[in-house]
């Protein structure tokens, strides 16, 4: 009790202290006391000390700049008839692309503010840090434990530095949220499909509606992936430019949005990613060698493995068996590495491109031989000069073991998914067994070729465009291949499941759909051809004195036993894939357009494939969908943008393969 | 979390209201780190593990940490701190933490008060509120020191302050005669919330006067105290008072030498009641610390003598709180093997002294009312710093130069004893030899060249011995070892080693939460070496931005079975492999 009196008398005189104090110093000009100053003060019996902490934070004013965008869509969907592991209901109400998807984190979910705050403290050196807030609307009250708004890193908290020395410029970038990064189309890049022209992605740039319509007539709209051409990545890259000798480098460590999946991450799982690369020019080319190497090794049981059930398939081409296995690595290094090394060369002349790969590649897991596997990648670019049609041609040879999940070299290996040789099958997303991909995709265990060209005739834009390929090796007795029609509608059923639908037989990626039917014939020794076919047919007229554009495409794909020049017809290929699109959009003001769309999709195979129990017939489907559309630009920033479509789907033969529903989407988008 | 953030943008939005007024202003500031770590663990012990315990990992992190400052007048000051940290490998928003990192409010009362409010860093003189080293690295590599400055930044250390949550306030006040200044220092914080449940409201303040009476002389008075704010369910009475005083004089006595001479003195009182078992203990104490010393200063030498006491119950807890927490677990490889250990499950891996400067979670951050468990082997002499309770002994130091000079060289020798036994009633006194010391030499001055070149070594050594009964002979030996150099502009090669050894026993006493000893103290027999080499590189692309990348090899021998430290094998060891890569800028 008689401390409780001394502190009390303590604290009573340190108050008063404090107002004589206040009023002693109030008339001396001499005070050494300077706010915002370091100060040191000694009096007492070791070496001065310092009160004042350094701030590790300097305080100089500095550049900043805020930029971003407000994102609020809206997504209604009703359906008549769904699958039965449709993840949300019949009727669903959601304000993120992706039902359930993590408020501001997980993949898909764009924020409702993409706030960016990037400092330049000196013309050398930025930061830029990136704030999502996304809002649920989850209706639930602070007393409830509102869990409606979150705030998260989703884009940016990274740091650049730029060095100009004798020596040379370097660069580094370092840190999380993404660092967009590419090396070579083999090594590290991004994959890119073709986009539709009706349903907007979250990061459409565009502010005037119609631009971005005159840009899918033109060809010139390169809309694709977050970063076209680029592939997320987190931690260091070092760059070096205008070296000794002319040469320049590129040097990164860290790990790619799919070098591990979270709850790994998080574990301290050893997976990384190495790359580099090294160039110079040499006349007109500009040659190169790139390195890209994954490592993960489970070295005796890092905790994960260790508690996890590992499915894995019996036989790894029936991918739709219901059974599984599952086993624990309790000893041993499980080691999982991957390994490209290539050389490339870029070169013009006469205005003619041409970009050449070539290198090799391995994988070292138990699934794989660890064999050096060579691929070879060509293109070339030769402008309407000089044959009077422009060409965009691609040539390549890329063999199983050649695997990087983050190259425009689609994996076709199941034995290295991107999050290692024991991924979960359910999430293996990066996997395209046997793809029956779009014409100008490249993939792995397969040698083929594209070519793209187009002509225009007055006010019509003709494309066409023209894939083959061959497996290597026959390795797996599936084939994948891509819904087009209502593509983005049907990858929200179940997102991200790659076994999903009645027959589990669905792949959903983000803003697609793929399906994989198995091939039934015992030991195949054929090796399977694919073809492609694309033609698109685009013309521009005035209406009422304002744009319309009529934009038509269409593609047939086949695969069959054996090599086709063509895409095959009748019995003979194991499926035949038609798909038709027709697109509309007319601007009615400067400020409004109107857009329409209609589509089909026939997806037939033959009876060397699965058949359904139900009436021991093979695939047979039908899809098609049909919308319509507004865009509001209504600020030079600020667009309101709405979207309904029709979808319908179902398989004569396997029946529970139905659905038919509509979606509605108002997107608010703001540019800031 | 929401709250939180909500929290965050009203004070955003409150900063940038205000800074549309006029004669204020907003700024911003920063600091940025992006780290990621290889690790590998391999070794004897570890291939005694049966059930594959992790071997190998990888992990980081990027944070940055937004500095909002409002200035208003350049007579008050907001500061707050929001951090965003992504997990390494974690992307679109997953692993993601918004964190409320900091807020204090400072400012000047009329001219010459200072005050400063919120998240404040207080310091006083080691015997009354001084976050001690966790341990001697004055001579160490530059390459470690920079991963210690990323535990120092992480758990608010600078300096020997502890950043606490309450007021300070602090004022100088100037005389034509007399004496030149008095200087006043003060400051109340919280250590502990009340929970309404039985734990009440714990405060602490200080208060300092100094008065110099010229450059010569002067006298300091202390006083800090922490006290429970008792309520009528309170489970624990508690209340700790120090009163000290400090002298500090020196004199010239030619133009090349000078004097000098400075200590401190003081008591403190204790007082616990616990009403579970109605147990009250109270005890004081005192002590005093004082020096004399010589000095030349052409070379910047400095020669002392000095003796301490500090007595057995001398207790004050701002002072003797220990920095690092010698039960947290490593953060990398945290267990190395399934046979149970004395805590009945996988055995963890015991802390050494590469993770007392690595694991960014092994730091305190609060003031203890309960001296801390402290690791013998690796400071026995002054575990709980200057004041250390129930020593006493001589103290000698020289040095010379300083870092900015052509070289730096320091050596110390410590003498003590205790002045109690511990609790074994037949037991003698320990006695306690050190030795620590080092030399910095910056050899491009010394060879006219024109980029730095640093070479560091440092030593310490510590003897604990006592005969009879339950006989001690413990000793250990730390060396270190640094060289930097800059090859290149902005580039820096830096290289350093550590070595530790520790052989002998001690017996280690169990203290309750009174302090005292509870039961007889039980052995520790320990003969372990511990090696640490690190290689690395570090560009600087300015004064504020980095790129580091170290490749550390750590070795860990134990060469006595101790139970006790889950050794339970004897030559069993491990090494572990670090590649450790960072990029830290500030702005």
């Amino acid at each position: 009790m008689n401390n409780t009196i001394y502190m009390r008398y303590f604290l009573s005189l340190s108050l008063i202290l404090s107002l004589s104090l206040s009023w002693a110093t109030g008339g001396n000009d001499e005070s050494e006391v300077t706010l915002l100053k370091r100060t040191k003060f000694s009096g007492v019996a070791d070496s001065p000390v310092r009160f004042e902490p350094i701030d590790t934070v300097q305080n100089f004013l500095k550049k900043i700049t805020v930029k971003g965008e407000a994102r609020m869509a809206a997504i209604y969907r009703v359906m008549e008839s769904s699958y039965a592991d449709q993840v949300t209901p019949d009727k669903d109400l959601a304000f993120q692309d992706y039902p359930l998807a993590g408020s501001g984190g997980n993949g898909s979910a764009v924020p409702l503010i993409n706030l960016n705050i990037i400092a330049n403290p000196t013309p050398d050196f930025s930061v830029d840090l990136g704030y999502a807030l996304a809002h649920n609307f989850g209706g639930t009250s602070a007393i409830d434990g509102d869990t409606t708004r979150t705030a998260v890193v989703r884009s940016n908290l990274n740091f650049t530095g730029k060095l100009n020395t004798d020596y040379g410029l370097f660069k580094i970038r370092a840190g999380g949220g993404v660092l967009w990064t590419s090396l070579s189309p083999m090594t590290i890049s991004q994959n890119e499909f073709q986009n539709d022209g009706f349903d907007r992605l979250p990061w459409d740039w565009y502010t005037k509606s119609f631009e971005r319509y005159n840009a899918i007539y033109e060809g010139t709209a390169s809309l694709g992936s977050e970063v076209f051409g680029a592939e997320a990545f987190q931690g260091v890259d070092f760059q070096g430019s205008g070296l000794p000798g002319g040469f320049g480098f590129i040097a990164m460590y860290g790990r790619t949005a799919r070098s591990v999946d979270a709850s790994k991450a998080v574990a301290a799982y050893p997976s990384s990613v190495l790359a580099g690369r090294l160039d110079n020019a040499v006349g007109n080319a500009i040659i190169g060698v790139n390195y890209y190497g994954q490592m993960s090794d489970t070295t005796a049981g890092n905790v994960i493995l260790e508690s996890e059930q590992i499915l894995t398939i019996e036989n790894e081409g029936t991918l739709t068996a219901d059974t599984t296995i599952s086993y624990n690595h309790t000893l041993g290094s499980v080691q999982d590495n991957r390994q490209i090394i290539t050389a490339d060369v870029r070169y013009n002349i006469n205005g003619i491109e041409i970009y050449a790969e070539l290198g090799a590649g391995r994988v070292v897991n138990p699934k794989n031989s660890g064999d050096w596997s060579p691929g070879i990648l060509v293109t070339t670019n030769i402008p309407e000069t000089i044959f009077g049609l422009p060409i965009k041609a691609k040539l390549y040879n890329i063999e199983h073991e050649f695997v990087s999940n983050v190259s425009t070299v689609m994996n076709s290996n199941n034995g290295a998914p991107n999050n290692g040789v024991n991924q979960d099958p359910n999430y293996r997303t990066t996997v395209f067994i046997n793809n029956l991909q779009e014409v100008g995709q490249v993939t792995n265990n397969r040698r083929g070729g594209s070519i793209t060209t187009g002509k225009k005739i007055g006010a019509f834009k003709l494309e066409f465009g023209y894939g083959m390929s061959q497996e290597i090796e026959n390795l797996y007795n599936v084939i994948t291949f891509q819904h087009r029609s209502n593509a983005f509608a049907r990858s929200r059923f179940t997102p991200w499941l790659q076994t999903a639908g009645p027959y589990k037989r669905i792949k959903n990626t983000f803003r697609r759909t793929f399906e994989i039917i198995e091939i039934t014939d015992i030991d195949p020794t054929y090796l399977k051809g694919y073809n492609q076919l694309d033609f698109t047919a685009k013309y521009k007229m005035r209406v009422a004195r304002r744009p319309l554009i009529i934009r038509n495409f269409s593609n047939y794909s086949t695969v069959q036993d054996g090599i086709s020049a063509i895409p095959t017809f009748g019995d003979k290929p194991f499926l035949k894939t038609f798909y038709n699109q027709t697109l509309v959009f007319f601007e009615v003001s400067k400020k409004v357009s109107l857009l329409a769309m209609y589509e089909f999709e026939r997806n037939i195979a033959n009876d060397r494939t699965e058949l359904s129990l139900y009436n021991r017939k093979p695939m047979n489907q039908y899809s098609e969908g049909y919308g319509v559309g507004l865009d509001y630009d209504f600020a030079d920033f600020a667009g309101l943008y709405l979207r309904h479509r029709w979808m319908y789907h179902d398989d004569i033969n396997f029946v529970k393969d139905k659905f038919q529903g509509q979606q509605t989407t108002v997107e608010l988008k703001v540019f800031f | 979390m929401n709250k939180r953030i909500n929290i965050l943008l009203l004070i955003g939005a409150v900063f940038a209201s205000v800074s549309l007024q006029a004669q204020t202003t907003f700024y911003l500031d920063g600091y940025g780190r992006a780290l990621t770590t290889t690790d590998q663990l391999k070794g004897d012990l570890i291939d005694q593990d049966t059930i594959g315990l992790p071997r190998k990992g990888v992990s980081g992190y990027t944070l940055f940490d937004l500095g909002l400052n409002l200035e208003k007048d350049k007579t008050f000051k907001v500061n707050a701190i929001l951090r965003a940290r992504n997990e390494f490998g974690l992307f679109w928003g997953q692993g993601t933490d918004m964190e409320f990192r900091q807020i204090r409010l400072e400012g000047i009362i009329g001219k010459g008060v200072k005050y400063e409010i919120g998240d404040v860093y207080v310091q006083m003189t080691p015997y009354t509120l001084f976050n001690s080293e966790e341990m001697y690295n004055d001579y160490e590599s530059e390459i470690f020191a920079q991963r210690r400055g990323i535990l120092e930044y992480e758990n608010f250390i600078q300096g020997n302050s502890w950043r606490l949550q309450g007021v300070k306030s602090y004022a100088n006040i100037l005389f034509d005669k007399g004496i030149d200044k008095l200087g006043l220092y003060g400051f109340g914080v919280r250590t502990q919330p009340a929970n309404q449940i039985g734990q009440s409201d714990r405060i602490m303040a200080g208060l300092n006067a100094t008065v110099t009476q010229s450059e010569n002389l002067k006298v300091g008075f202390n006083y800090i105290g922490i006290q429970n704010l008792n309520i009528s369910t309170s489970l624990i009475e508690y209340s700790n008072h120090v009163g000290t005083a400090t002298l500090d004089y020196n004199r010239d006595l030619t133009d090349d030498f000078g004097v000098f001479l400075n200590g401190e003195g003081g008591n403190s009182s204790y007082s616990q009641y616990r009403l579970v078992d109605d147990k009250e203990v109270t005890k004081s104490d005192y002590f005093y610390d004082g020096k004399i010393g010589i000095e030349y200063k052409p070379l910047m030498m400095k020669l002392s003598g000095g003796f301490k006491n500090v007595g057995a119950d001398f207790s004050s807890p701002g002072a003797q709180t220990t920095r690092f927490n010698q039960t947290s677990n490593p953060r990398v490889f945290s267990q190395v093997r399934d046979t149970l250990g004395s805590t009945g499950g996988p055995i963890q891996r015991y802390t050494t002294l590469y993770d007392r400067f690595t694991n960014e979670g092994a730091y305190i951050q609060g003031i203890s009312d309960k001296l801390l468990t402290y690791a013998p082997q690796y400071s026995n002499i002054n575990p709980y710093g200057k004041a250390t309770p129930n020593r006493t002994g001589l103290q000698l130091n020289l040095s010379a130069g300083d870092r900015d000079s052509l070289f730096q060289a320091s050596v110390g020798f410590d003498m003590m004893k205790e002045i109690r036994p511990d609790n074994n009633a037949e037991a003698k006194l320990r006695e306690f030899t050190g030795i620590q010391g080092g030399f910095l030499v910056n050899v491009d001055k010394a060879i006219g060249f024109d980029r730095d070149i640093v070479l560091t070594a440092g030593y310490r050594s510590e003897a604990t011995k006592r005969d009879g009964t339950d006989n001690i002979d413990l000793s250990s030996v730390l060396l270190d070892f640094g060289l930097s150099v800059e090859v290149l502009p902005s580039l820096d090669l830096m290289v350093g080693y550590k070595s530790y050894k520790a052989e002998g026993n001690e017996y280690v006493a169990v203290l309750n939460d009174f302090n005292q000893y509870s039961g007889l103290p039980y052995e520790l027999s320990i003969d372990s070496e511990e090696t640490m080499l690190s290689l690395g590189a570090r560009f600087n692309f300015s004064e504020d931005a980095a790129l580091t990348a170290n490749y550390n090899i750590v070795s860990y021998k134990n060469n006595k079975a101790n139970a006790d430290l889950d050794l339970s094998t004897e030559n069993a060891g491990y090494d572990m492999s670090q590649l450790f890569i960072s990029y830290i800028m500030k702005f």
